[in-house]
């Protein structure tokens, strides 16, 4: 027995060191562990405390507090608690919960609750998981709910994850929403990856707008126009439409107007071409304040004409965004070397429409211009008194240019010589006047 | 105290400190994995700078755009205001170049979500950008437009900054009035002068009728006059939005009201854009004297990307009685003989003698052309393949625009017309 006792006080001793190693590792595990939770929960603790108070403020069920489940939330809430709330919310959500919350957001009575819950959900499911998102909001069928997922989408996805988005509109916009437009992004992506961004507009060509294949274009011709130029000149004839080369026009303008133009003046066969020259030469008349006659005065003397011709022409649809009378006085007020031969088209536009305001213009014209344009253009017409145009030819100081002007006031007299010479016998001028006049009729 | 006893105290407190250790570190290790940098910055900021390369983040600001939302989030969402700023910093001194353009977006959408009231104070320090004054509002949560408007208000309304002030405002009374109707248009009121009333109340009434139309209606009828001017269109956009029925009952009982006239043209639209079938039925119930109205409104306006074909329109207003179309059917008709010429004369060619005799009127009705216009439009009617409807289109022409074609009679001549119509012609234009 005596022999017996050591071996087993021995053993006894090494089974409680062992144990108490046992129990020394335990410890030091769950003070680790310990220590890390106490750190998520103090992390978590602003997050709890705004969830209570958005439960109490907005329903008597709680809402986003740690003890919650999923379950229990009251999704129409969703829109009126933080973002950091939400995202923690969804982000410790299974996607299948996610799923089913979609779901259940649809299936909310319509109002500004459902729409402001909406939002918020895909605003942070979108950049939490792109895929699962858009997979989403076209499965939803509540029109005006789907129209603010798609803004939830479009405003706030990650840069990565574009290219998913891209796709989502091109899919919403060939079925449940036409309006859906990849310029919402084509900007944003063309400066983040344009290389990425312009491959997809070519796979997608014919299944974009003119809108929005016009705003790519000019969305990249204001980021890189050297690209969309180069783009644009290796394209096909058929693919070279009114929408791409007003957009790499337009867009290019904004950055070197005069490089522009002289592009667009390049490429006059192309159809629309002109149209855009117009929409240039009318914005410039607009904006003249910004626009210094310089840049007039220095362009090519081709690219000049058919900005002049384009904007003389625009004047003459329904609703020209510049006024006949707008374009003479911008047009005028160049150096008259520039508008020589241009203004009368423009002239007898105006006279058409008011031809008293074109006399008193004229009548206030400096000297210098006021002959020139007397030797382009007589008035005449309604409201336009000839006794007062041959006055002011009259008046001309230069010898050669007042002889034009008369000379053009008498064309205006009549298609005939004998309708001319029944005109001039009405004018209340003297004799020796009208003896003067008629020497300047000259019919075939 | 024994030997022994004296060791198992040894060991008792070497454990405790050991899971004192532990706990503290897997405490810091916790803090650090969720970004608690603040120590960090607030030395570095005692220091005097803000280095950025002291930031202790998983990610550097260059290549923020390529972090998963979670990780960028979870790290950036308790940091302090001056980490954000040397973040930004960080960006704004990349080179030039699309790593820098995706850090600045993703910055930018990033910390509106974060720190909506840092990012609202931000636009002030750029008010010709429009873009990240677009990019702010569009991912800002909701609860962020309350700050965001008063804020956009303040930009400078001046210049370049004035088109990038309207636009960025326009976005938020956009989204607020989706969703807070009734706090947008408090705002509104509340701001009149600089936030340019008219100009965005319809955004928010037409937002506010799509989800209570009552309410919509409430806060018009208690406007003064002059500032509920023009919103009833935007009611009732909104209204059929929710409930096109109810809408258009409104319309119909209102139609005697003195804003409807104009709002009925504008509703018109766009249920004609939704529906041309339930628009033909609105309008048969308005008063004759407005049906002449919306339609041409319709025929006029309707048209380009996303809207119906020519051929569809033109087909749509020929249900309606001929005094109603017979004028504005020409917008229809010319854009339909610049698309297809084939398609437009074999439809026209089908039509009844009476009104065909309309449509050849229509097609030409032209604005102001020139000679050389009336020439071209000559020679597409002459291809019309039915000779008597070509002979329509041509006698339209000539007998409309004959005092311009005085040097050209020699046209008619090359006409594939007979002699006789060709005399007939001739004596259209003036000697």
């Amino acid at each position: 027995m005596k022999a017996t006792q050591p071996i087993a006080s021995r053993f006894n001793r090494r089974t409680a060191r062992i144990a108490l190693a046992g129990c020394a590792v335990v410890l030091l595990l769950g003070s680790y562990e310990a220590g890390r939770q106490t750190a998520l929960i103090q992390r978590a603790r602003p997050t709890i405390r705004l969830s209570e108070r958005a439960s109490q403020t907005l329903s008597p069920t709680k809402f986003g507090s740690a003890s919650d489940t999923h379950e229990n939330i009251r999704l129409e809430n969703l829109g009126r608690i933080s973002f950091g709330e939400l995202y923690d919310l969804i982000h410790s959500a299974s996607p299948e919960q996610r799923s089913s919350w979609a779901k259940q957001l649809e299936s909310l009575t319509g109002g500004p609750r459902k729409l402001a819950a909406t939002e918020a959900f895909f605003k942070v499911l979108i950049q939490l998981d792109a895929n699962a998102a858009v997979q989403l909001v076209a499965e939803i069928t509540d029109r005006r709910a789907r129209r603010v997922a798609i803004d939830a989408v479009l405003g706030a996805f990650r840069e990565a994850d574009i290219a998913i988005v891209a796709e989502m509109i091109i899919r919403l916009h060939a079925t449940s929403d036409p309006k859906t437009r990849l310029s919402s992004i084509a900007r944003e992506w063309l400066q983040i990856d344009p290389a990425a961004a312009v491959k997809f507009m070519e796979r997608h060509r014919d299944q974009l707008a003119n809108d929005d294949l016009y705003s790519f274009m000019w969305d990249w011709s204001i980021i890189d126009p050297a690209a969309a130029h180069s783009w644009f000149e290796h394209q096909d004839r058929a693919q070279q439409t009114d929408n791409v080369i007003r957009g790499v026009v337009l867009g290019w303008y904004q950055r070197d107007p005069a490089a522009a133009v002289e592009f667009a003046v390049a490429h006059l066969d192309l159809k629309g071409v002109r149209g855009v020259i117009g929409e240039i030469a009318n914005g410039i008349v607009r904006d003249t304040s910004e626009q210094p006659v310089d840049f007039i005065n220095e362009m090519p003397t081709l690219a000049r004409n058919a900005l002049i011709d384009a904007v003389i022409q625009s004047t003459k649809v329904r609703e020209p965004s510049n006024s006949p009378s707008d374009v003479a006085r911008w047009l005028v007020a160049l150096p008259n070397s520039i508008w020589t031969g241009r203004v009368a088209e423009l002239l007898t536009t105006w006279e058409r429409k008011d031809g008293p305001a074109v006399l008193s213009w004229i009548d206030e014209l400096p000297m210098e211009k006021r002959a020139q344009l007397l030797t382009e253009h007589s008035p005449a017409g309604e409201g336009i008194s000839p006794e007062r145009i041959f006055e002011l030819a009259v008046e001309i100081p230069d010898h050669k240019m007042r002889e034009a002007a008369l000379q053009k006031f008498s064309e205006r007299l009549g298609p005939t010589r004998e309708e001319a010479l029944k005109s001039l016998q009405k004018l209340s001028l003297s004799v020796a006047q009208k003896h003067y006049v008629r020497s300047f009729l000259k019919f075939k | 105290m024994t030997e022994e006893r004296r060791r198992n105290y040894i060991i008792v407190g070497g454990m405790i400190f050991s899971a004192w250790l532990a706990f503290v570190g897997g405490r810091e290790r916790e803090m650090r994995r969720v970004g608690n940098i603040r120590s960090v910055a607030d030395s570095s900021e005692k220091n005097g700078s803000v280095s950025p390369t002291s930031l202790q983040l998983t990610f550097d600001a260059t290549n923020i755009a390529d972090a998963a939302f979670a990780d960028l989030y979870e790290q950036l969402r308790f940091s302090s205001r001056e980490t954000r700023l040397a973040m930004r910093e960080r960006i704004v001194a990349m080179p030039e170049g699309p790593a820098k353009e995706a850090a600045r977006f993703t910055y930018n959408k990033l910390m509106v979500q974060i720190a909506p009231a840092d990012s609202a104070n931000a636009m002030l320090e750029i008010p010709n950008d429009g873009e990240t004054l677009h990019t702010i509002v569009a991912a800002a949560p909701q609860s962020a437009m309350e700050a965001l408007a008063p804020m956009v208000l303040k930009l400078p309304n001046t210049g370049d900054a004035s088109l990038s002030r309207g636009l960025a405002f326009g976005d938020v009374m956009e989204k607020w009035s989706r969703v807070d109707p009734e706090a947008a248009a408090a705002f509104l009121e509340n701001n009149y002068d600089e936030s340019d009333f008219p100009a965005y109340a319809e955004t928010v009434v037409q937002n506010w009728a799509a989800v209570d139309p009552a309410e919509a209606r409430e806060w018009i009828g208690k406007l003064d006059p002059s500032r509920a001017y023009d919103l009833k269109a935007a009611l009732l956009d909104g209204w059929f939005e929710r409930d096109r029925a109810a809408a258009m009952d409104y319309a119909v009982a209102h139609a005697g009201d003195e804003d409807s006239w104009s709002a009925n043209r504008y509703f018109a639209d766009t249920i004609f854009c939704e529906s041309p079938e339930e628009a033909r039925a609105f309008i048969n119930r308005l008063p004759p004297d407005q049906q002449q109205a919306v339609v041409e409104e319709i025929a006029s306006v309707v048209r380009g990307d996303g809207n119906p074909a020519p051929r569809d329109l033109a087909k749509w207003l020929m249900q309606f009685p001929p005094k109603l179309w017979e004028k504005p059917i020409s917008h229809a008709v010319i854009d339909w003989q610049d698309e297809d010429p084939a398609e437009f004369f074999s439809w026209a060619a089908r039509l009844p003698a009476e009104t065909q005799d309309k449509i050849a009127v229509a097609f030409a009705d032209r604005y102001d052309p020139k000679p050389e216009d009336i020439e071209k439009y000559i020679s597409i009617a002459a291809t019309a393949p039915d000779p008597q409807l070509r002979e329509k289109l041509i006698y339209q022409l000539v007998g409309r625009y004959g005092s311009m074609l005085k040097e050209k009679r020699q046209l008619l001549e090359q006409l594939p017309i007979s002699p006789a119509e060709q005399h007939a012609l001739q004596t259209l234009i003036p000697k």
